[in-house]
Formats: structure tokens, C-alpha cells, sequence
């Protein structure tokens, strides 16, 4: 009776043994299932990671690239709005102020009520006459420009935050041959930019100023790039963003800029690490 | 005096003519017809800024205020003040508050700048106007701007009446 009863006990313990073993053999099929498909994840996130990377790269050269296209343009237009702003015109110019004004005034008054559809409101005698005024008025701004349209040249800014330093770059249409000679327009626009970039310095009074580096492309992109000692003390972002306001605000403050009809429109970028 | 372009001054100062146009920006001298008058050449060398605002430091290390005469004083208080307005650009016909030429300035260095501007405006360096009967604006004198950036840059002082100032207060 007791043997038996051992007999029992025994194959019990080797069916439990066979089933544990047969067990083991599962969980280690599934750890190696896991194991390579582990592997599989990790070769997919990397195959994953490394075209994301290929994708940023692309779309980085592809936004330097149109950056410089950009300002390969507007430097061709300044250079061309510059031929034709003689020092004869300028001083011409500086006789017909209210004349500049008042045309300006017309322009922009009848460009917003066609922005507001206003325009398709009014009678069709009132209209013509409005539609003759803004045209006689866009001729004497012509006129008084030598010939040519009011003109917006590009410009670019990135704030980037390196080593805890702040890096401040302004791409602008400026070739690097150009010497800004005295009375040109490249100059006023030089000049012009210059009081926003130092304003944007004087803003940051907590930070030293320890470098200004003037990057210069073949193609006719200019990058000022001023490093700070330290970190911005608002966001890279907004600092960017209080550079390009005033960038673009200063076609309408200087008088300069004002007579010449020339306008600054900038935009804040991620970077602006150009290659030539 | 002695104008040179933005193209010379670039190649005397090994800059292009777009930095030498933004250092001038930095320390308020105006070049907005393409020329400079070749004495501030000098001042353009460094990247130093001139600050407007009241959150600067004005006042040196405690350590070197222990050290400074009573004419090194002077003379910072001095340099630092026109700094401040030449930065501004306020040269006459521009103007600002008087006490804006002291404001910045460290609590004990406050009345001396005040005394600057006053012994500036018996100088003829800047000009005094009440505004509106109450409020005294100054502003620098244009004509001399040269001189300015001479003292700005660390040069002489032309003016005897102001080097006497310094040196004897």
C-alpha cells in the first residue's frame, strides 16, 4: 500500500517535472521570439531615426537654399533700385517729401479699401476717379524713384542659444563687393539695419556683446552674426523676433529708407548656417 | 578734420564696410552718409556697447573702487556718460531727460554724473533746455562730436576747463 502510494507520488513529480520542462522550452521559444523582435524594432527605429535625420538634413539645405535664393534676388533688386538712385534724384527726392507723402498716402488708402472690397461698393464715377488718383500717384512715386516701383528687400534672423551663448544672425541682400559707398542706397539700408541690430544688443543689457562677424556668399547673401558672452536673457526666440519686427518696422522710421521707398520684410528662421 | 568712407575705414580697421557701419550703430556715431571722421576710427576697434537702459552696470568691482582715485572716478563717471548719450545718439537737436544721463549709474556714482552733465554743459560739450518750463533736457553738442569719441575711446581730454575738472574736480 505504501509503495504504491510512493509510486504515485513519483510519477506525479516526474509529469510535473515534464510539464516544467515543457514550459521552459515555450518561455525560452518566446524570449528568443521577443529577442528578435526586439532586434527587429531597434534596426526599424534606427532605419526610422536615420531617414528622419536624411529628411531634416534635406529640408535644412532645401530652406538655406531658398534662404540664399532669397537674398540673391533682393540684392540683385537693390543693386538695380540703387543704379537708379542718383544722388541728382536724392536730392530731388528731398524737395518732394509731401509729395512722396501724399502719393504714399493715396496708394495705401486705395490698397486698403480694395483689400476690404470697398472698392466694388462705390459708384462708378467716384470709383474711376479714386482708381485715376491711386494710378496718378503710383506715376509720381515712380518718378520720384527713378523710374521704378517702391521696393521690399528680404531679410532673415535666427537667434540660436550654443555653449550657453547667444548667437544672433541677420541675413541680408547685400553683395560682399559692395563697399557702401556715401550716398547709395545699399548704405541706407546698411545704416538702417545696423540701428536695429544695435538696438537689439542695447535691449539685452544683462549679456556683453563679444563679437561682430560679417559672413560674406559669392551668390549675394550677406550674414552679420553676433555672439554674446552669455545666454539670452529672454527667449532665443523672442529675441529673433524683436530683431525682425524692428527690422521690418524701420522702412517706415527712417526718413532714408522713407525717400528711397525702400522697405525691409524679415522673417525669423530656425538657423541661418548658409554654405557657399 | 579728416572724412574717409566706409571702404577706407573698413580697410584701416581690417573690417568689412557692413561691420564698420554697425560698430559705429554699437557706439552711436552716426554715419548715415557713408563718411566718418577718421579720429573716431579708433573707438570703433572694440565691441563695446553703450547701454541706455536703467538695468546697467555702470559701477566698477568693489575691489576697484576701493583702488580709484578720486580723479579715476571722475574720469569714468566722465567717459561713461557720454558714452551713454553718444549711444543714444543724442546729439543736439536730440535730447533726453537729464537725469536720464545719470540713471544706471550705482548709487553712490548718481550725483557725480549729475555734476558731469552740468560741468559738460559749462564746457560746451552739451546743451541744457527746460522742457515744457519744467523738465531739463541735455543733449551733446554735434560740432563736437569728434572730441567726444576721442574721450569715449580712452583719448585726451582738448578741453582744458574739463581736464582741470578731472584732475582737481
Amino acid at each position: 500500500m505504501r509503495r504504491l502510494t510512493l509510486h504515485e507520488r513519483l510519477t506525479e513529480i516526474l509529469d510535473r517535472r515534464a510539464q516544467v520542462d515543457r514550459r521552459r522550452t515555450e518561455l525560452e521559444a518566446e524570449l528568443q521570439a521577443v529577442t528578435n523582435n526586439e532586434a527587429e524594432i531597434g534596426r526599424r527605429q534606427a532605419e526610422t531615426t536615420s531617414a528622419l535625420e536624411a529628411d531634416a538634413e534635406a529640408e535644412s539645405r532645401s530652406r538655406h537654399e531658398m534662404i540664399m535664393a532669397v537674398l540673391t534676388r533682393g540684392a540683385a533688386a537693390l543693386d538695380e533700385a540703387a543704379n537708379a538712385w542718383s544722388e541728382a534724384l536724392r536730392s530731388a527726392v528731398g524737395r518732394d517729401e509731401d509729395i512722396i507723402h501724399q502719393a504714399e498716402r493715396t496708394v495705401r488708402e486705395y490698397e486698403d479699401m480694395d483689400r476690404r472690397r470697398l472698392l466694388e461698393h462705390l459708384p462708378a464715377g467716384i470709383r474711376e476717379n479714386v482708381e485715376r488718383d491711386v494710378e496718378g500717384a503710383r506715376a509720381a512715386l515712380r518718378e520720384i524713384l527713378g523710374g521704378r516701383d517702391p521696393l521690399t528687400v528680404p531679410a532673415f534672423v535666427a537667434a540660436l542659444e550654443e555653449d550657453s551663448a547667444l548667437t544672433l544672425s541677420v541675413g541680408l541682400p547685400l553683395f560682399a563687393s559692395n563697399d557702401l559707398a556715401p550716398g547709395s542706397l545699399q548704405t541706407a539700408v546698411a545704416v538702417a539695419v545696423a540701428e536695429v541690430v544695435a538696438d537689439t544688443v542695447r535691449s539685452m543689457p544683462q549679456i556683453d556683446l563679444a563679437s561682430v562677424d560679417h559672413v560674406t556668399f559669392a551668390k549675394g547673401a550677406s550674414v552679420l552674426r553676433l555672439r554674446f558672452s552669455g545666454p539670452s536673457p529672454v527667449t532665443a526666440e523672442d529675441c529673433a523676433q524683436y530683431c525682425a519686427l524692428n527690422l521690418t518696422d524701420v522702412g517706415q522710421r527712417s526718413p532714408a529708407l522713407r525717400q528711397a521707398g525702400v522697405s525691409i520684410e524679415a522673417r525669423v528662421e530656425p538657423d541661418l548656417e548658409l554654405e557657399a | 578734420m579728416a572724412m574717409v568712407t566706409l571702404h577706407e575705414a573698413a580697410q584701416r580697421l581690417s573690417m568689412t564696410p557692413l561691420q564698420v557701419v554697425v560698430h559705429c550703430a554699437l557706439h552711436g556715431i552716426p554715419c548715415d552718409a557713408g563718411v566718418l571722421d577718421e579720429d573716431v576710427l579708433p573707438a570703433l576697434g572694440s565691441v563695446d556697447v553703450v547701454f541706455a537702459g536703467p538695468e546697467e552696470a555702470t559701477a566698477p568691482a568693489q575691489g576697484l573702487v576701493d583702488e580709484e582715485t578720486d580723479e579715476e572716478r571722475r574720469w569714468r563717471v566722465l567717459r561713461r556718460v557720454l558714452e551713454k548719450l553718444s549711444g543714444m545718439g543724442k546729439y543736439w537737436p536730440s535730447r533726453t531727460e537729464k537725469r536720464s544721463a545719470a540713471r544706471g549709474f550705482g548709487g553712490s556714482d548718481v550725483g557725480l554724473a549729475l555734476r558731469v552733465v552740468d560741468e559738460l554743459r559749462d564746457c560746451g560739450l552739451l546743451r541744457e533746455e527746460a522742457h515744457g518750463g519744467r523738465e531739463l533736457r541735455v543733449g551733446l553738442e554735434r560740432s563736437r562730436r569728434r572730441e567726444i569719441a576721442e574721450i569715449v575711446s580712452g583719448g585726451a581730454i582738448k578741453d582744458d576747463r574739463l581736464r582741470a575738472w578731472i584732475e582737481q574736480g
